[in-house]
């Protein structure tokens, strides 16, 4: 048996290594050399991927890891990172808004239920309830696709808009869609600094970002979206820059030792 | 009160066990062969089964040694393990003989087989 240590790891240690990271870093210090140990014996000579089955029971072993991880947290801690989490999600369907001129898809409601919803969803999701997190999630979901579909569907708004209007709005569903798995990965994390950050990025980030290119490409087409922009939503803008500068200074005031 | 019946993989990961302590990899190729080829445990299948075993007392860490620079633990049955798998295959065993020896047990379900 060799005792060299210093090999460079191979491809398929490289990737084993990138699967154990499904599991929490606690875990991971603790048992991620041993169960690295086992895969690599587990898998045959020549190959460069553990097995399909190996893979699989990898990324679900280490989600049941994060779920019992976060159990352990306190009430406290998770209800206040399902509020920053709703807020968050909120401040993003707002943006997204931002490129929907009609006046139904500007009603408030239909997104902050969704909110809410999925706000409620992480804390089924952290308290262990599983058919409260199917229901509330499903009923997310449902919100979520009629937001949508009245959109396209209503006749009385079934125009064919110009090119531009067509992109801007696939823009503002980017962040609808990175931030389902944001919210998947902060459910199940049981760091939460680093769930929080995915939020940040996902949902502050990209509205914002969406919104800059619209400052830049201030043309016709956007023109009527920019004025009814600045009559309304000021504020709603206002509010993400906050809350991207209240989630660093959570962020900030995580990573510090804690104090005894 | 009687405890639930145990899933096909926990009641292999302890059989393969009652022989004596074994490492991750050995364990799941001595499960592999006591059931024939049919239970083969993924890793992160055996490392959830040993987590709970070992929270719930039924299997305890033996040794711990460093082999090629990295960590291998060793594995045991514990006394509740060894009975809760013994517990389990009297269960089994009397839950079978229902169906392949009814006459020895006469219940509801024993039938006389048929004849041509």
């Amino acid at each position: 048996v060799s005792t060299e240590s210093r090999i460079p790891p191979g491809p398929l240690e490289r990737r084993i290594r990138l699967l154990l990271h499904a599991y929490p870093p606690g875990y991971r210090a603790d048992r991620g050399a041993e169960m690295l140990g086992t895969l690599l014996e587990a898998t045959p000579d020549g190959r460069d991927w553990p097995s399909a089955r190996d893979s699989w029971s990898l990324l679900a072993g280490g989600a049941r890891a994060r779920r019992t991880a976060n159990r352990q947290l306190g009430p406290a801690t998770s209800l206040r990172q399902a509020v920053v989490l709703g807020l968050a999600l909120y401040v993003s369907l707002e943006s997204a808004q931002f490129f929907m001129p009609d006046p139904l898809t500007r009603a408030h409601g239909t997104p902050m239920l969704a909110g809410l919803l999925l706000a409620a969803t992480v804390l089924a999701v952290w308290a262990g309830h599983r058919t409260l997190m199917v229901t509330t999630a499903a009923a997310s979901l449902a919100v979520l696709a009629y937001y949508w579909y009245s959109y396209w569907a209503i006749p009385a708004f079934r125009h064919r808009p110009p090119f531009e209007w067509t992109a801007l709005q696939l823009m503002s569903a980017v962040p609808l869609l990175l931030a389902i798995p944001a919210l998947a990965w902060l459910a199940t994390d049981a760091r939460p600094a680093l769930g929080v950050a995915l939020a940040l990025v996902v949902s502050q980030a990209v509205p914002l970002a969406t919104f800059v290119q619209v400052d830049i490409a201030e043309h016709e087409p956007v023109a009527s979206v920019w004025q009814w922009h600045q009559s309304a939503d000021v504020e709603k803008l206002a509010l993400a820059v906050v809350m991207t500068v209240a989630m660093a200074w959570m962020l900030r005031r995580r990573t510090r030792p804690h104090p005894r | 009160m009687t405890s639930p019946p145990m899933r096909e993989p926990t009641y292999f990961v302890l059989a393969a066990l009652l022989a004596g302590p074994l490492h991750g990899y050995a364990i799941i190729k001595r499960a592999e062969e006591l059931s024939g080829g049919r239970v083969r445990l993924a890793t992160g299948t055996l490392y959830t089964a040993l987590d709970r075993l070992t929270a719930e007392g039924n299997v305890e860490l033996v040794s711990e040694e460093t082999v090629a620079g990295r960590v291998r633990r060793t594995y045991g049955l514990t006394e509740s393990g060894s009975a809760a798998l013994r517990a389990e295959a009297q269960r089994m065993a009397e839950a079978a003989a229902l169906i392949i020896a009814p006459e020895a047990k006469a219940g509801p379900l024993a039938r006389k087989p048929r004849t041509a």
